[in-house]
């Protein structure tokens, strides 16, 4: 039996870049800061509360902890965050779905379509605001997370799940996956 | 024989059963909260903690029948039918097919009620696995006859067969008693001495209030403050509590593989095992994804070890169905592993391969020095500068890590892949690349400075890891695992 895996071309694959891993859309960035901004800002909001209510807590020392702690994971999740975003990209082949991501831990996932349960495609209200999706793969792999491919406009999201779909659904007649 | 086309409830005895279980759960959750509360105070609490105690044994009964009442379950059209519910109801559905194993289990009342509790295992993270607390002898038998024929069938093509399958059995393995001794004697006592000792700390603050309450407790509570805590008074405590440990080591050994039976049939195995309970599993040889077998020291040197079967949808927590296999000669262990894969990779090339020599490196200055250091300046506090003791740990750990690193070996071959570790006891596993669910190669910004990468191949049954392996020969296993996967329309379950 003859084995090919070659990346699918633009044609198969409408509006996707022929380079065999596709950077996600740069909007992604804004979503980011976006959440960032919100949960950061709900956190600082608690923070503040707290030192105002709670009496105990007025000292010197808890209000520097507390204040360094904040910045330390506020900087940190940018950072990583932001670095990590630059590093997002994924190919479709003819067999497979690669993913890249990930700063100080860098992964690539290689989750081939014969494998694959289903996918579904999620869209938050500060993604939708910016016309982007995120396309979850889902596996019988009991341990790791589930890989979830994020900043891809709505129409590509939706492309990459028919085409996933159109993948696994003939392989399913062929065995019990 | 059955065919449960009809919706049928447990056995009325189900409901003593499902009672006992609730009310179990409730009170392993509440009880040191229940004594802190009836020692705790001065007043008259007997009444309130009479008429609450009573209350929860009221709802619990009251839940219990409704349970059991309205939980029904069929097989109908291929699927297995559950219904439940008073005033939500849910019916879980569960293909016959997506069903991977089937247990029954005999306490001492199900034997004398001529009963068994059936423990259906899925894989599927929507459906939940399916409990039932006591059903006829027969019936269990018969139902456990029907789903293993129906996941037979999924795996065979289809061929619509009903009868009970030719039952033609290779006896692998029984326990007995000098080997169970032997398992019982060489357990982790040090792990089990960590666990009571954590349930112990944890309770502590809970049941404190009974402790004041009994004279001897108190008198040793009173005792411990005044004491002078001599090296010879400190292991004194350890000895002791290194006994009590062994002891409580040993019962648990003696319960959980009494009689541990292993026998094989053309499609899967059969376990049995219980001292009190009497368990019984099969394991069909299709839902097994990966292997592993272990050993610690002492059971290394008498060549003992436990043998994992690795299998689709099941949850590392689930202890209850763990499947651990006890194992008392190398020949079991080839045994079991032919029914899995053909030959073991290290068997083709002896030679195998070797993780990277920077992996001692990494785990001492990033993983063992910040918590020795963390350990270090808590300690400060309390022991002063003999808080500086602890760092000796960094060096020995460091030993710890080139030795394990010197052992480390890996094979690929064509059938699958192997990994053996070893430090003081070892563990090998074995991955056929059919089982693969999908890849992952993993790079620090460490592990990329040195070109470097671990590999992480999923299953349904758990990940295989390579660390610190190169990244090209990463990027090689990676495609070849890929092509192994991608080439087959072979079914991995």
């Amino acid at each position: 039996m003859s084995f090919s895996n070659l990346p699918i071309t633009d044609t198969s694959l409408p509006q996707v870049q022929s380079v065999p891993f596709k950077s996600i859309h740069p909007n992604y960035l804004k979503v980011l800061r976006i959440t960032w901004l919100i949960t950061f800002g709900i956190i600082l909001a608690g923070l503040i509360v707290l030192f105002v209510f709670v009496t105990k807590l007025q000292t010197t020392w808890f209000i520097s902890i507390g204040i360094g702690l904040f910045l330390i994971v506020t900087t940190l999740t940018v950072v990583s965050g932001t670095r990590s975003f630059k590093r997002k990209k994924y190919a479709v082949r003819e067999r497979d779905i690669l993913y890249s991501t990930g700063w100080l831990f860098q992964n690539t996932h290689m989750v081939p379509f014969n494998r694959m349960q289903h996918c579904v495609v999620n869209s938050g209200p500060i993604e939708r605001k910016f016309g982007l999706a995120s396309v979850s793969l889902y596996t019988a792999a009991s341990e790791g997370k589930d890989i979830t491919i994020h900043g891809l406009r709505q129409e590509e999201a939706e492309q990459l799940k028919d085409l996933i779909m159109q993948q696994i659904q003939p392989l399913q007649l062929h065995e019990n996956i | 024989m059955k065919t449960f086309d009809q919706p049928q409830r447990q056995s009325a005895f189900a409901v003593f059963m499902m009672f006992f279980h609730i009310f179990r759960v409730v009170v392993g959750q509440v009880w040191p909260a229940a004594i802190g509360l009836f020692f705790g105070k001065k007043e008259n609490i007997g009444m309130k903690f009479l008429i609450i105690g009573g209350g929860l044994v009221v709802f619990i009964l009251i839940k219990t029948l409704l349970d059991y009442w309205f939980m029904k379950f069929s097989i109908h059209q291929g699927q297995l039918l559950v219904r439940k519910g008073l005033f939500t109801k849910k019916t879980v559905t569960i293909p016959l097919e997506r069903i991977q194993a089937v247990h029954l289990e005999q306490s001492l009342l199900h034997t004398l009620t001529r009963t068994y509790k059936v423990l259906i295992d899925t894989a599927g993270t929507d459906e939940e696995e399916l409990k039932i607390y006591a059903i006829a002898a027969e019936d269990a038998t018969a139902l456990r006859y029907i789903l293993l024929n129906a996941m037979h069938r999924s795996v065979d093509g289809g061929s619509d067969k009903q009868t009970i399958p030719a039952t033609n059995y290779q006896l692998i393995s029984k326990l007995n008693i000098v080997g169970l001794l032997k398992l019982s004697l060489s357990a982790n006592h040090l792990e089990t001495m960590g666990i009571i000792a954590a349930f112990v700390i944890g309770k502590y603050e809970d049941i404190k209030p009974l402790i004041n309450k009994i004279p001897l407790l108190k008198q040793l509570q009173s005792y411990s403050d005044t004491m002078q805590f001599t090296w010879t008074v400190i292991t004194s405590l350890v000895i002791i509590s290194l006994l009590i440990t062994m002891v409580i080591s040993i019962v648990r050994t003696f319960l959980r593989f009494y009689d541990y039976t292993v026998r094989k049939d053309e499609k899967g195995f059969h376990i049995r095992w219980g001292l009190v309970q009497i368990k019984q599993k099969i394991i069909p040889f299709n839902k097994i994804q990966m292997l592993s077998w272990r050993s610690n020291f002492i059971r290394r040197l008498i060549g003992l070890g436990l043998l994992s079967l690795k299998v689709a949808g099941q949850k590392e927590e689930k202890v209850k169905l763990r499947l651990e296999l006890p194992i008392t000669s190398p020949e079991q262990v080839a045994t079991i592993i032919q029914t899995y894969q053909s030959s073991l990779p290290a068997q083709e090339d002896n030679q195998g391969y070797q993780i990277h020599h920077s992996y001692i490196f990494q785990r001492a200055f990033f993983i063992t020095l910040p918590f020795l250091l963390v350990l270090t300046t808590g300690a400060y506090f309390v022991w002063n500068w003999n808080a500086l003791l602890i760092l000796l740990w960094w060096p020995l750990s460091m030993l710890k890590n080139w030795w394990y690193w010197n052992n480390f070996r890996f094979w690929i071959a064509d059938t699958g892949v192997q990994r053996y570790a070893s430090t003081f006891g070892k563990n090998e596993i074995l991955l056929n690349w059919n089982n693969i669910q999908y890849v992952q190669l993993r790079q620090s910004l460490f592990q990329k400075k040195k070109g470097l990468a671990t590999l992480f191949l999923h299953t349904a049954g758990g990940r295989f890891e390579l660390p610190f392996i190169q990244y090209e020969q990463g990027l090689a296993i990676s495609n070849y695992a890929l092509y192994k996967t991608e080439s087959t329309q072979q079914n991995w379950m």
